[in-house]
């Protein structure tokens, strides 16, 4: 192990290079022997010979370099000036090729060439030919020697005295047998370029023991070449397609299995399973390739453009390592090349305006690949000038891609990505390398060919990021199976967003306008297409009051997001999501851009799989819901803070609803009444190691107060606080909803109430779970000990929601600091003015006002509060938004209320302040 | 392919694959047939040519199943007992969809014909001649003018 671990992948793909290239040079010179006309095989092994004397040139092999450069003159000779191949150079070659083979080896254990130097490689070779009775034409050899630079004169000159050029061609037949027999020792290893004696005399050179030699060379073989096998990318493909025809089987016998109440084959079914599954990923592994191989061929790029643009570029890449299906690396690697050009050519300026613009002069580009949530992500991001939007409304006008109002409609993201419009290049002036006004558009195109996604944000005068999304692979991918009348559709799962069922109970419901569905989903209004409809499906198309007939039946719905247009599918039904295998359908069907593909069923029909994007293209959804600011899947980019919320009732069939906020609990349990047990009028339950007391939630909120049921199992959330553990009992648990919505606390007529919210049209009441426990007896006694230890340190609390603010602060009072809050980034600064013995700034970074990013900025670039540690606590977490957290001055970028942190993040920097 | 694509009705013998459409009789030399199959369970492609039938699934691979009859503009039949003559072509499978398999014929050169102008020219443009046998003839259908002609017609 030790060893490969020493070797470096580049240096294994060498040694496996260069011994194939051997196999192939000792292969075609036992056949050159038979017919050495033959013009094709001499080419081949100059080739081979080529090839590994230039790579090992590259790797500084110098010996190595040496012994091939000799061999290649050889065959060159042979090549070019119609010298005669006889089968004393065979030997020759032969040899010379063993030799370079037991370099390789000695690289490949020790990691280093043989000792001695580089005069002792020409020596083996030397004297190997001389064994043959060869002369190597002295000029040959001499030259050799003189254009190797770092040769001393010394070594020249000895190279005059060296036996080679008193060899002439009149050797006699004895000594060359002689030489033949030497030759065949192991050891022997010396040659150089030949002039030949009389061909026929070595003919009957005893071949076998040569092969022999070799043979034995093969056995001593090696690690790293008995670990790797080459294999053609079209027989993985082909093992690639029988793969997925395997997982279809699978599909088949799976689904007959549990058809059939057969334990037997249930069990083996389930193996087949497990095995199919395995095999599977492991195939996918073979296709895989690190992006580093296009990644790399990047570093010339920008050194060469940089250069032509005489700007100061330097190329970081990290994640080279991470893995990308080979399909897809080719896919993408013209779509990063453009993108990278673009970068450096226009978007990094020139040395002088950086320095002007107060930036270092050296322009950075960085390039990051890493794996998020089943896709590789690619960030392409430069510190340059940014892209300017007031150049992009120019000539987004002029080349009429929009009208005025569009453009003073749109938002700045929207802006942005007209970049991708076709037609619409910002670079005034047109160079050879980007401002044609192709480019972006083919760029978004090729990537979503692909499957892929590509996603620009930018600030002028910061910078630009271009991220790519990509899927990992093509060929095998998950997807929701949906029923439109009697057939099946596959809908890809990576576009789909959310499924909604729509049925006499729920309170949406279908909207017409203008002939046209739609549906309110969380006040976005929502285009429905209907699958019957555009396939033709069934008989007739329904007229318009059928359709809303039919109202009453349920509906399924599947929302769907393509290029950023959100639309819904109404399908009749929807079944399971599967893996299913993407195969081509024939030219026939293309024109049908509907469909992306089909594939095979469980029960071995064939079912095609939707192409979103074409959908919404057949159905004409032209402008669609343009929907791209609020990127679903992007939702921590969410312009204001999400929510977590438990929702809960407290009564038997109570329309009420309750909530509270989701990072408070701590776990979800259930007791039964036999387990509640009684200290004084306190109901506790004995709970990991200690006793947790209860508390009734709907006693707290004024409801009466109930007597302990038999028999019952309460649901209890735990509560961790004030480092105690506490059970809130409630009726039923509900839901874990995520909202952005803010809690209203405006009618709050009892102490327990946090607010309340709108959801699904019905109101949620947010309880207060601070008061709740401070209101019982035993948690005042409680207090007291554990804020004995209490702390000189002030710290600010800044947070727009009351409910987070709150439980910051109690946090922080639970640690014996002393917390001073405020409302909002303006407030805060106000308070910090106030207050001159803050300590720490815990703030939070969506805020009315002023938002946390601009307050630190404001904070940092004042002299006297710019000593004072700054902690955001958000629910913001892109790369991007940490980035700019670290920028504006935040020492710490937490997680909100992930209490733990936050607690060692304040107890870090005092440290390090004091 | 190529070996098939080399075999042209002016070598002396051929071998054609008989099937039967309507009331005719058609040949497709048996080199480009890679195997004749039952009546499948065929999925419709919505939106598609009517002579697409839709996809089968043949052994885990996706064949596109065309009628040759619809192609031919003539009655459409139920397609349920339709036999498939599956085709590759270019990587692509393709199932025609014929009335009847009949045999396989060894076809004699000189009873070759250039294909006769009285054959409608829905059909004609697929044929490349046709064979005189005792008692009927048979019509020498080209797969790549089937296939030429389909993906004229896309574009």
């Amino acid at each position: 192990m030790s060893k490969e671990d020493e070797l470096s992948q580049i240096v294994k793909d060498f040694l496996v290079e260069s011994n194939e290239g051997i196999t192939t040079i000792i292969q075609s010179l036992t056949v050159l022997e038979k017919d050495p006309n033959n013009e094709d095989l001499v080419n081949e092994i100059y080739r081979a010979m080529h090839t590994i004397k230039g790579s090992s040139c590259f790797f500084q092999y110098s010996k190595l370099e040496k012994i091939t450069h000799i061999l290649e003159n050889l065959l060159g000779a042979i090549r070019d000036d119609g010298e005669k191949l006889t089968s004393n150079k065979v030997d020759i070659l032969l040899e010379g090729t063993d030799l370079i083979q037991s370099y390789l080896s000695t690289i490949e254990s020790t990691s280093k060439e043989p000792e001695g130097d580089v005069e002792s490689a020409i020596k083996q070779m030397e004297t190997l030919s001389e064994k043959f009775g060869f002369t190597l034409s002295s000029d040959l050899v001499l030259s050799e020697k003189l254009s190797k630079t770092d040769l001393s004169m010394e070594e020249v000159v000895n190279s005059d005295t060296a036996p080679v050029v008193e060899f002439e061609k009149e050797v006699v037949l004895p000594e060359v047998n002689l030489a033949v027999e030497k030759a065949v020792e192991p050891e022997v290893k010396e040659a150089v370029s030949v002039d030949l004696v009389e061909p026929e005399v070595l003919i009957d050179l005893d071949e076998g023991k040569v092969t022999d030699n070799i043979t034995k060379k093969k056995n001593a073989g090696s690690k790293v070449l008995d670990s790797v096998v080459r294999v053609n990318v079209s027989l993985l493909d082909k093992i690639m397609n029988v793969a997925g025809e395997l997982v279809l089987n699978r599909n088949q016998i799976l689904q007959f299995a549990t058809e059939n109440d057969d334990q037997d084959l249930i069990r083996l079914a389930s193996q087949l399973d497990i095995i199919t599954t395995e095999l599977q990923s492991d195939i996918m592994t073979t296709r895989m390739q690190p992006v580093g191989m296009v990644l790399n061929k990047f570093e010339r790029l920008v050194r060469d453009i940089a250069k032509q643009n005489n700007k100061k570029v330097e190329l970081r890449i990290y994640g080279k390592e991470t893995e990308l299906d080979k399909t897809l690396l080719e896919a993408i690697k013209d779509p990063m090349t453009h993108i990278i050009r673009n970068s450096v050519d226009h978007g990094i300026e020139l040395p002088e305006d950086r320095v002007k613009a107060g930036k270092k002069e050296l322009g950075l580009l960085e390039v990051k690949a890493y794996h998020e949530s089943g896709q590789v992500v690619i960030e392409i991001k430069d510190n340059g000038k940014g892209l300017s939007l007031d150049k992009i409304k120019a000539k987004a006008l002029s080349s009429g891609v929009c009208s005025s109002e569009e453009l003073s409609n749109m938002t700045n993201k929207q802006l942005q990505k007209l970049i991708f419009h076709p037609g619409l290049s910002t670079a005034e002036k047109v160079t050879s390398i980007s401002g044609r006004g192709v480019g972006m558009d083919v760029v978004k195109n090729n990537v979503e060919k692909i499957g892929g996604h590509v996603d620009i944000d930018s600030v002028a005068g910061v910078g630009t990021t271009l991220t790519l999304k990509i899927p990992l692979t093509l060929a095998i991918i998950p997807a929701l199976i949906v029923k439109g009348q009697e057939e099946f559709f596959a809908i890809p799962q990576n576009s789909i967003l959310e499924l909604v069922r729509i049925d006499d109970s729920s309170k949406q419901s279908i909207e017409y306008a203008c002939d046209s569905e739609f549906l309110r989903l969380r006040s976005e209004l929502i285009p429905i297409i209907r699958l019957n409809d555009l396939l033709q499906l069934g008989q007739e198309n329904e007229t318009l009051e059928e359709v809303q007939e039919d109202n009453f039946a349920c509906k399924n719905i599947v929302i769907v997001n393509t290029e950023g247009r959100v639309y819904g599918i109404h399908v009749d039904d929807i079944l399971d999501t599967q893996e299913i295998v993407v195969k081509s359908i024939g030219f026939h069907n293309k024109k049908e851009s509907v469909f992306a593909g089909a594939t095979i069923m469980g029960d071995g029909s064939v079912a095609l799989i939707l192409d979103i994007l074409g959908v919404a293209q057949a159905s004409q959804l032209q402008s669609g819901t343009n929907k791209e600011d609020v990127d679903l899947n992007d939702s921590k980019n969410a312009l204001t803070d999400t929510q977590s919320f438990l929702l809960f009732n407290l009564e038997r069939h109570s329309e009420s609803i309750y909530a509270i906020p989701l990072v408070l609990v701590n776990r979800l349990e259930e007791f039964d009444s036999t387990q509640v047990e009684m200290i004084g009028s306190q109901k506790v339950v004995h709970y990991r190691g200690g006793i947790m007391p209860l508390i009734f939630t709907d006693e707290q909120i004024n409801m009466k107060e109930k007597e302990l049921r038999k028999n019952k199992v309460y649901n209890v959330f735990v509560v961790n606080l004030h480092k105690k553990l506490y059970g809130f009992v409630v009726e039923n648990i509900l839901d874990i909803l995520e909202l952005e919505t803010n809690v209203d606390s405006s009618v709050v007529d009892q102490n327990n109430i946090l607010g309340s919210f709108f959801h699904n049209k019905r109101a949620v009441t947010v309880l207060d779970i601070y008061s709740m426990i401070d209101s019982q007896e035993f948690t005042k006694q409680n207090q007291k000990d554990i804020v004995s230890e209490k702390r000189k340190e002030s710290i600010l609390v800044v947070e727009d929601s009351p409910m987070f603010r709150k439980m910051g602060v109690e946090l922080l009072k639970d640690n014996g600091f002393t917390v001073i809050e405020a409302i909002d980034g303006q407030d805060g600064l106000l308070k910090l003015k106030e207050n001159s013995a803050i300590d720490v700034v815990v703030s939070d970074i969506e805020m009315p006002n002023m938002n946390g990013f601009d307050m630190a900025c404001e904070i940092k670039n004042t002299e006297a509060t710019k000593h004072i540690p700054m902690i955001a606590v958000t629910t913001k977490f892109s790369d991007k938004d940490i980035q700019r957290g670290k920028d504006s001055g935040f020492k710490y970028y937490l997680e909100k209320f992930k209490k733990e942190d936050i607690i060692s993040a304040i107890n870090s920097v005092l440290q390090k302040a004091g | 392919m190529s070996a098939a694509e080399n075999i042209d009705v002016s070598a002396d013998t051929l071998q054609v694959c008989e099937f039967k459409i309507g009331q005719d009789f058609f040949g497709i030399s048996v080199l480009n047939i890679q195997e004749i199959i039952k009546p499948q369970k065929i999925t419709k492609v919505p939106l598609s040519d009517n002579y697409v039938k839709g996809l089968i699934n043949l052994r885990g691979q996706i064949v596109t199943g065309l009628s040759l009859r619809t192609l031919f503009g003539l009655e459409e039949k139920s397609t349920e007992e339709n036999m498939n003559v599956i085709v590759r072509h270019e990587d692509q499978l393709i199932s025609f969809m014929v009335d009847k398999i009949c045999d396989v014929q060894d076809l004699e050169k000189q009873d070759f014909q250039q294909t006769p102008d009285t054959i409608s020219r829905k059909i004609a443009q697929y044929v490349s001649g046709v064979y005189k046998l005792e008692d009927r003839l048979l019509i020498i259908l080209d797969i790549n003018r089937l296939m030429n002609n389909n993906n004229d017609q896309q574009n």
